[in-house]
Order: structure tokens, then C-alpha cells, then sequence
């Protein structure tokens, strides 16, 4: 543990999807993002999603490195409601301030505004990521979580 | 309140001590312009590129990137004696694991692989504008790489102890063009044989130019 000396983000390639992919095998990980994709534990669906995305000049897809280590991924992405960021760290590196630093490396480099960020209301630490940053509370709605099986209260967050 | 700044930015200047929130930021920056600079050095040219531009492309001012280097030769500098000294720590590192010549030599290669596949643009950068450097900073670099090719050619004397060591070296260096070739066929046009392929091809073709 510990805080890494330095935190990078460079755009993703196929070789980090065995990482990527790792890292949302972690039940604690998923529970905390809800809203996962459904075939998070598909290898192969994965690998054909991700490269979608990497492929896709709309979608900004970053491999978040700490001291060199890939530890997680940040992703941008569009569609008729706005410009939304979302990001997964590896659960070994939670508690080292890692996706702060990553995502604000983002959003001081890249200037789609307003950014928005879906949270599950319960995940506190995400939560407090986004308003160290400047997101603001848009709003919140009831949706059905996959990971968690149920709906659950996510809220909304805006940057500006 | 400015000298608790300058006392932060001291912290993080110093190895080995815990870095303050404000110097991790700050690390995490440096690291940021340093990737920009060899992707803007590789697109445009290191003369076309303005601390503006770099400033930028991070997020910031270009004065706020003097906080980082005095200049942009400075940056240009960092980013190749970076390169320079991660190769050599990498062949320093998979060397001193690797139980037999031929599997250090293999080792070397897939380590090469990684670094040509990953940092297309700081190959371009070292292949451009190296003499962009003041004379100082280029004897580092080039200290720096020497001792790399010496891991190779070493290497390569225990498996060819047949060979004149002259001849080792120049098969290493035409191998490092085989292996910095990277920035080249990214620009090949249509569809490129998945990441996986073009590793397994270039560790191949280098093995064989090295032995045969």
C-alpha cells in the first residue's frame, strides 16, 4: 500500500485487457460500481466490447499506471444525454488516492464540458472523488444494477 | 502561503521522502508532459512544438510548465535520457533472472518488443531530434545507451563465442533497427495483424538476425 509516486494515464491497448479484465473479476469491485456491463465475467465478450471501444474515435479509453503498474482504466464516452466519464481501480489499490489523480489528470487535459458521472448512492468513496474535483450533485434516479441484482439509487455528477 | 508552496515542491523534489498531496499532483504532471511532449515531438517536430502547446495539452498554462522544467529542451531531455535509462534498467533487470545466455537473449528481445510496441514515439523522437540536445544531456543519453548495447553484445558473446566481437555489435545495432521499426509499420495502411502477431513476428525476425 501506500501512495504511488506517480500516476499516468496513456490510451489503451489490447495488451492491458488481461489487467483490465482481472480487475473486474473482484465481487467487492463490481458491487461497488452496480452498474456493470453484464458480461464483465466473459472473457471473450469483454475482449470483443473493449476493442470496440478502444476502435471507436467517440469513446477516450485510458489505462490508468501508477509507479508503471496498470492498477485500473478510465473511460469517456458519449451519447444523446451528454459526455460521461467512468472509471475501475484495482480493489488492492483502493485507499492510495489513485483515481482522484487519475481523473484529474482527465479533466484538466480534456475539455468536454459538462462531464457527467453515475454513482451508486452507497459508494462513498467514488463520491468523494467526484467533488474533490468540482462535480457537482445533477440529480438522481432509481435503475436496476446488475451487479447488485436490484435497483438501487445512483445519483448524478456534473462538471462544468 | 507561498513558502509552505515552496516547502511542498522541495518534499517532492527529494527521493526517497513521502510526497505531500501537492507533490504527488505535481509528479503526476511532470509525468503527463513528459508523455505529451514525445507524441507532439513525433507528430509536429520538436521546433514545432511551443511550451504552449505542451502546456496544453496537460491542461495548463504554458508558463505553469517552467514549474516542471526550465525549458523545452529540458523536456526534450527528460524524455529521451527517460527512455535511455528505462531500457537500461529493463536489460539490468530481465539479465539478472535469465538462467542461460539464450534465454537472457530471448528475454532482451521480448523486453525490446515491449518498449518499441509501447513508445513509437519516443523512437521517433530519439531518431529525429537527438542533436537537438546541449552536448551535456546528448553524452548522457548516448553513455546511457552504450551501456545498453554492451548487455546485448555480451549477451550475444556467450551464445556466438565463435564471432568477433565487432561483428556482435553490428548485428545488435541492425537488430535495434528491426525492433525500432515500430513507428513504421504503424503507418502501414489498411489492417494491421492483431498486437499479439506483430510481437511474436518482430521477436522471431530479430532472433533469427542475431544468430543466423
Amino acid at each position: 500500500m501506500g501512495q504511488p509516486h506517480v500516476v499516468t494515464l496513456r490510451a489503451t491497448r489490447a495488451g492491458d485487457l488481461d489487467a483490465l479484465f482481472r480487475f473486474r473479476q473482484d465481487p467487492e469491485a463490481s458491487r461497488m460500481a452496480a452498474f456493470t456491463s453484464g458480461d464483465q465475467h466473459d472473457r471473450d465478450a469483454f475482449d470483443s466490447r473493449w476493442a470496440r471501444l478502444i476502435a471507436d474515435p467517440q469513446v477516450d479509453v485510458r489505462t490508468i499506471r501508477a509507479d508503471g503498474v496498470i492498477v485500473g482504466d478510465l473511460v469517456r464516452w458519449s451519447d444523446d444525454d451528454g459526455s460521461f466519464v467512468g472509471y475501475w481501480i484495482d480493489t488492492a489499490h483502493w485507499g492510495e488516492g489513485i483515481a482522484t489523480r487519475a481523473l484529474r489528470l482527465f479533466v484538466d487535459a480534456v475539455h468536454d464540458r459538462p462531464l457527467l458521472a453515475h454513482v451508486a448512492v452507497d459508494n462513498t468513496g467514488s463520491i468523494r472523488v467526484l467533488e474533490k474535483l468540482g462535480f457537482v450533485r445533477a440529480g438522481s434516479e432509481v435503475s436496476f444494477a446488475n451487479a447488485r441484482g436490484t435497483d438501487i439509487e445512483e445519483r448524478i455528477y456534473r462538471l462544468d | 502561503m507561498a513558502s509552505t508552496l515552496d516547502t511542498d515542491d522541495t518534499v517532492a523534489d527529494a527521493p526517497g521522502l513521502p510526497l505531500t498531496e501537492r507533490g504527488r499532483q505535481k509528479a503526476d504532471r511532470r509525468a503527463a508532459i513528459l508523455a505529451a511532449g514525445a507524441t507532439l515531438f513525433a507528430e509536429r517536430g520538436y521546433a514545432g512544438v511551443t511550451i504552449e502547446d505542451l502546456g496544453a495539452a496537460v491542461g495548463v498554462s504554458g508558463p505553469a510548465v517552467y514549474r516542471h522544467f526550465p525549458g523545452k529542451s529540458a523536456v526534450l531531455a527528460a524524455i529521451l535520457e527517460g527512455a535511455s535509462s528505462t531500457l537500461l534498467d529493463g536489460a539490468e533487470r530481465v539479465l539478472g533472472v535469465a538462467p542461460d545466455a539464450a534465454s537472457a537473449l530471448r528475454s532482451l528481445i521480448r523486453f525490446h518488443v515491449d518498449f518499441a510496441l509501447g513508445e513509437a514515439d519516443v523512437i521517433i523522437v530519439q531518431d529525429r531530434e537527438l542533436e537537438q540536445l546541449d552536448r551535456d544531456a546528448r553524452h548522457e543519453v548516448r553513455l546511457l545507451q552504450r551501456r545498453y548495447v554492451e548487455h546485448w553484445v555480451d549477451t550475444l558473446s556467450r551464445l556466438r563465442p565463435d564471432r568477433a566481437e565487432t561483428e556482435l555489435r553490428f548485428r545488435a545495432h541492425a537488430a535495434f533497427g528491426l525492433l525500432n521499426s515500430t513507428p513504421h509499420s504503424a503507418r502501414i495502411p489498411g489492417r494491421r495483424p492483431a498486437d499479439g502477431t506483430v510481437r511474436g513476428i518482430l521477436e522471431e525476425m530479430t532472433w533469427a538476425s542475431l544468430m543466423s
